[in-house]
């Protein structure tokens, strides 16, 4: 079981700690008050420079060290982690309020306008105060019923895009992302630059050679390059170190070939974040 | 390294044109607020292109030649 899910679990999975969503862990912003939680998102982004920086110096030992700071700022603060469409139904059953809102780094790395750029879910009361962040949010929230959201949600799954929660203040789960390489911020530094800011997922893909029929479908949905077709063997082989457990394969595979099974099960994998 | 410059005279407001940030195949580019104001809406000409990933440039000029105000050059 991930650190978090001690730390923070109660006894289960943290995303599925009620504690975690808690009206009580958010601060609502005030003139004056200096520095809050909430305000996370610009300073992690200057602190990822440092570490997109580094990564340019062709000096591995300064980048090491560069990085072990980084995410020692990161973790306590602002991250996320993979998610399945089944762990994101659970989070929309015990998360309330929730909301469509615009993506931050599609509109910053791909200049995806406010209306097309409904992507992401803001959960709990901060939704309520949405304009509370002038110079960073824009567009407007959209609530929707915990239904809504699901039916939603899974429309973005089939159309290819990783779901991922993040907290702001760990462990204040605040939002569900639906992210995609290269323009997810999150995705990027892990898989480019080798920072922990999106972390693995609780589940890991598993193939059933019995069921596999080489159709190779889950190679175009898979984002962290785990699945390959092999010819000779005409069936797929996933990388399951390479695997973050976002289920994407799992959900379009027609004859139910992969199952996610849990990673804490799993000796070789269970301490793979 | 492969150095990228953009010229903030220029490119007066890459959120708006984004003709750059759509077409690089590595997502090279990102736009950040400058001067952020707390409490106070960030206007979009506030926004300043940046080759923040610009380890990932592979030269292939696309962004040079689809900008329109020739902001961009490259030296591989």
């Amino acid at each position: 079981m991930c650190d978090f899910c001690v730390k923070h679990g109660n006894g289960g999975k943290w995303f599925e700690n009620v504690e975690n969503y808690a009206r009580k862990m958010y601060r609502i912003r005030r003139e004056g008050t200096g520095l809050q939680m909430g305000d996370v998102q610009n300073l992690i982004e200057s602190i990822l420079d440092e570490a997109i920086e580094a990564r340019g110096l062709s000096d591995p030992k300064k980048y090491e060290e560069v990085k072990a700071r980084v995410e020692s700022m990161i973790l306590p603060a602002h991250f996320g982690q993979v998610v399945t469409l089944e762990e994101v139904e659970k989070i929309l059953d015990i998360a309330y309020p929730i909301a469509r809102i615009t993506c931050i780094c599609r509109r910053r790395s791909r200049g995806v306008k406010d209306e097309e750029n409904f992507f992401c879910v803001g959960i709990g009361v901060g939704m309520y105060k949405w304009e509370k962040w002038p110079e960073n949010y824009r567009g407007g929230v959209h609530f929707m019923t915990p239904e809504e959201a699901k039916e939603w949600i899974r429309e973005v799954n089939k159309e290819g895009a990783v779901h991922s929660f993040w907290v702001f203040g760990t462990p204040y789960i605040g939002g569900i992302c639906n992210c995609e390489y290269p323009s997810c911020i999150g995705m990027r530094m892990r898989l480019d630059y080798d920072v922990k800011l999106l972390i693995k997922g609780e589940k890991v893909a598993q193939i059933d050679y019995e069921k596999c029929n080489g159709c190779g479908i889950c190679l175009r949905r898979c984002q962290f390059g785990a699945i390959t077709y092999e010819v000779a063997l005409d069936r797929v082989t996933i990388n399951q170190k390479k695997c973050f457990g976002c289920g994407l394969c799992a959900t379009a595979c027609k004859p139910s070939a992969i199952v996610m099974r849990e990673r804490a099960s799993m000796p070789g994998l269970s301490r793979e974040w | 390294m492969v150095e990228i410059k953009i010229s903030r005279e220029k490119c007066k407001n890459p959120l708006e044109c984004a003709l750059c940030l759509r077409i690089c195949p590595t997502a090279v580019f990102y736009a950040y607020p400058q001067n952020l104001r707390m409490f106070e809406e960030t206007p979009s000409e506030e926004y300043v292109l940046t080759p923040r990933f610009k380890l990932l440039c592979t030269v292939c000029h696309e962004c040079v030649k689809v900008c329109p105000n020739n902001a961009i050059e490259i030296k591989p």
